[in-house]
């Protein structure tokens, strides 16, 4: 397994499908560190963001210096989408609505090519979707990104390492990495 | 000669009866179960030689239960084949190896192959 933010870069570029397993006490700062490292080495990128709203995100970004207009972002959290439309490079979407998120971002995968995909998190959807509905969106999400050739990237808590939804969610990445 | 027992574990109700019916037309002897936790409640009282296994299911998928039936020393020996519509990549296909799995069967099923591999699988 891949530890450390060299070594979990080294992976993503190495595999096209990794499932990232992130600190539970420092899961926001550690990824935002790994995204400044990633928006240096790829051009664009596309954020789906399952556990917070693209404006604390990007708030986040700007104290990080992390380049935002590489991403672009699909948002499940902001309920307002005006909100979102004020950004060019954001779309919201209702995070229940799993047939409408998969076709967005199948959508925006072929409109924007993306470089690398981050799904953040599947876990967090287990709060309102059963497990095996989130499996099949994750398996239908890298159907599609395989056909496009992107990266996917799907951060987790480490803590839920030896949870039935990441252990099912393993068989369909290439790499499991730790940051 | 003594007739061979098959538990056919899917969520789907379309698929359950169509590959029941194909089975029990073949001489087997058929159990269902809607889910995991079925499946492993069941278990004891059907002790089949082979369960066919669907991945995506509610409460408990089917790698779920898979481990929990190789955790129990009694069914050692029962076979297992994957019937799913998931694209395992390597390392799904090496926790595919570790769960002792015979086969994988690719959805949507096709009942002649469904057929053969089961002949094969009970055959090994």
């Amino acid at each position: 397994m891949s530890k450390g933010l060299d070594k979990v870069g080294k992976s993503i570029e190495e595999n096209q499908i990794t499932l990232l397993l992130v600190p539970g006490e420092s899961y926001n700062s550690s990824l935002l560190k790994l995204f400044k490292t990633l928006s240096k080495d790829y051009s664009r990128l596309l954020y789906v963001a399952l556990n917070r709203p693209v404006s604390k995100i990007i708030g986040d970004f700007k104290k990080y210096r992390i380049d935002e207009k590489k991403f672009y972002f699909i948002d499940t959290i902001t309920e307002d989408a005006s909100l979102c439309k004020k950004l060019k490079n954001c779309e919201v979407v209702a995070a229940n609505d799993l047939v409408e998120l998969s076709l967005k971002v199948g959508n925006t995968v072929s409109k924007k090519k993306p470089d690398v995909v981050i799904v953040d998190s599947f876990h967090t959807m287990e709060a309102y979707q059963d497990k095996a509905v989130i499996t099949r969106l994750a398996h239908d999400l890298i159907a599609k990104l395989d056909i496009s050739g992107c990266k996917g990237i799907f951060p987790t808590v480490r803590a839920d390492r030896d949870a039935p939804l990441t252990k099912d969610m393993e068989m369909f990445v290439d790499n499991v990495a730790e940051l | 000669m003594v007739q061979k027992k098959i538990m056919v574990v899917d969520d789907e109700p379309d698929i359950v009866k169509s590959v029941s019916n194909l089975l029990e037309k073949q001489g087997y002897v058929v159990t269902t179960a809607r889910n995991g936790v079925e499946c492993l409640k069941k278990l004891p009282k059907s002790k089949p030689d082979l369960i066919l296994m669907d991945f995506f299911m509610p409460e408990m998928s089917g790698r779920e239960t898979i481990v929990k039936i190789r955790e129990k020393p009694a069914y050692d020996k029962v076979k297992i084949v994957f019937m799913t519509v998931a694209d395992f990549r390597e390392r799904g296909m090496q926790n595919v190896k570790q769960l002792r799995v015979s086969a994988l069967i690719s959805k949507p099923l096709s009942m002649k192959q469904l057929t053969k591999k089961v002949l094969e699988v009970l055959r090994e």
